[in-house]
């Protein structure tokens, strides 16, 4: 049984937290059902927190009894709250097609709000709480963040986002371990992300720079096609002046009749573990993988069964939120 | 008094040198990898620990109760268990512990071998 809002709520079989509050009528915040983007945060005030439902959280909040709703099947007695970190408010500065779908989104850095690049946001609508994660790739000291927002059918968030100039949000956060932690400036740096996973690698590659990092540092950005390769000729103009980033796209499919804006960094093809194998210091690199889930799992493995340490390992798979089918059918 | 298992091959850090020798094998082990098919991997690296823990004597070791629930769902059959019997082998052999010490943690992971085929 569980205790949220002065009421008493039985789990059925198998049922987690988030399924039974809201087949009882709650409004919980959520997004990937899947306890990877922490949207529904609660904080158990006494019983037994599952640890399945603390992965990945800070050991600061786990300490303190919070947990993900969706990944709860709890064994004992819960008694829950509303485990909302504190929120800030924002505004939308701007929004700026990037690729095909993919757009920029410029938002007001709120008064005291600190991160690191490459963290990511919940972003809040204030209309109906929708909420859904975002990665910065801006850095702190910038006076904006900025969010890489792909726009999907059915994208309830995402599709009012790239239209919200001047409207109000709020932002929880920031979340998340994707963030330039070298252990030295000579450390070597891996960043493989498809599509707007790009976000949270341009944070770090950023913060990297600002730092003065010194050691070899490779970017791999994956798309569909070569205009998913969004900000690609920033990236060409960043790795002209840095001598020690290597950049290399791919683009999963043919040329087509556009030709390609660089030759040697533009590979066609599906991104896969190959390079891991041929990427000489995999033992002692720092290694980022973000965007498609399944890419980013089996990246994670291989790179672990070549010798990288998972302590070395940031991924941040975009788990999106299921999509409702009247949603789909009317986009 | 005898000293135990788990302080003859070496306590925590025997463990803390095997647990990744271990999980690359399994996870690399065509027979079984697809039981370890998960997006926590750091959650299962910790088992994989506990588990080497367990099968060298060592302290928290969980009750035979405790593996039934854990792998009542997945029906494993014999040759699973065998290949992780074989990958544990294979890494003691690695790091040099002596034959008879692997046999003795061999024969501790055995003891729970019906809880984990769910017999």
């Amino acid at each position: 049984m569980i205790r949220f809002r002065g009421r008493s709520l039985d789990l059925r079989d198998g049922e987690s937290v988030l399924e039974c509050l809201e087949r009882s009528g709650e409004q919980i915040p959520s997004s990937c059902r899947s306890g990877v983007c922490q949207s529904c945060l609660m904080q158990a005030t006494s019983g037994d927190v599952p640890p399945e439902s603390q992965k990945g959280l800070k050991p600061t909040l786990a300490s303190r009894g919070y947990l993900l709703a969706c990944a709860c099947r709890p064994t004992t007695d819960l008694d829950l709250a509303d485990g909302a970190p504190p929120e800030a408010l924002s505004r939308v500065l701007e929004t700026r097609r990037l690729g095909p779908d993919v757009f920029q989104v410029l938002l007001e850095r709120p008064e005291g709000f600190s991160y690191d690049a490459g963290q990511f946001v919940q972003v809040v609508r204030p209309a109906d709480a929708l909420t859904r994660p975002y990665s910065l790739a801006s850095l702190s000291s910038e006076p904006q963040l900025e969010l890489h927002v792909a726009v999907r059918p059915g994208g309830n968030m995402s599709r009012w986002l790239s239209e919200a100039s001047g409207e109000r949000v709020r932002l929880r956060g920031p979340l998340g371990e994707c963030s330039y932690r070298a252990p030295s400036l000579d450390a070597s740096l891996l960043l493989i992300g498809t599509g707007t996973g790009l976000a949270p690698l341009l944070g770090v590659l950023r913060q990297a720079l600002a730092r003065g990092h010194r050691g070899p540092i490779a970017l791999h950005h994956a798309a569909g096609s070569v205009e998913g390769l969004y900000q690609w000729g920033e990236l060409c103009a960043l790795a002209d002046g840095h001598s020690n980033l290597e950049l290399q796209g791919w683009v999963d499919g043919e040329p087509g009749a556009r030709c390609p804006p660089a030759g040697a960094r533009l590979r066609f093809g599906r991104i896969d573990r190959q390079l891991l194998q041929n990427y000489a210091s995999i033992r002692h690199a720092e290694i980022y993988l973000c965007g498609n889930p399944t890419l980013v799992l089996n990246l994670k493995k291989y790179a672990y069964l070549q010798g990288a340490s998972l302590d070395r390992i940031y991924s941040d798979p975009f788990v999106t939120a299921p999509t409702p089918a009247a949603a789909l059918a009317s986009a | 008094m005898t000293v135990s298992l788990y302080e003859r091959i070496g306590g925590e850090a025997a463990v803390n040198a095997a647990v990744d020798l271990f999980y690359r094998k399994v996870l690399a082990d065509d027979r079984i990898s697809h039981y370890f098919d998960t997006v926590d991997m750091d959650g299962q690296r910790a088992k994989q620990k506990a588990f080497l823990t367990f099968a060298f004597g060592g302290p928290n070791a969980y009750s035979g109760k405790d593996m039934r629930a854990a792998h009542s769902k997945m029906k494993l059959s014999e040759s699973d268990f065998n290949a992780v019997m074989e990958n544990l082998g294979a890494t003691l052999k690695e790091l040099n512990v002596p034959d008879a010490l692997i046999g003795e943690a061999a024969g501790i992971a055995m003891s729970v071998k019906n809880d984990v085929l769910n017999k």
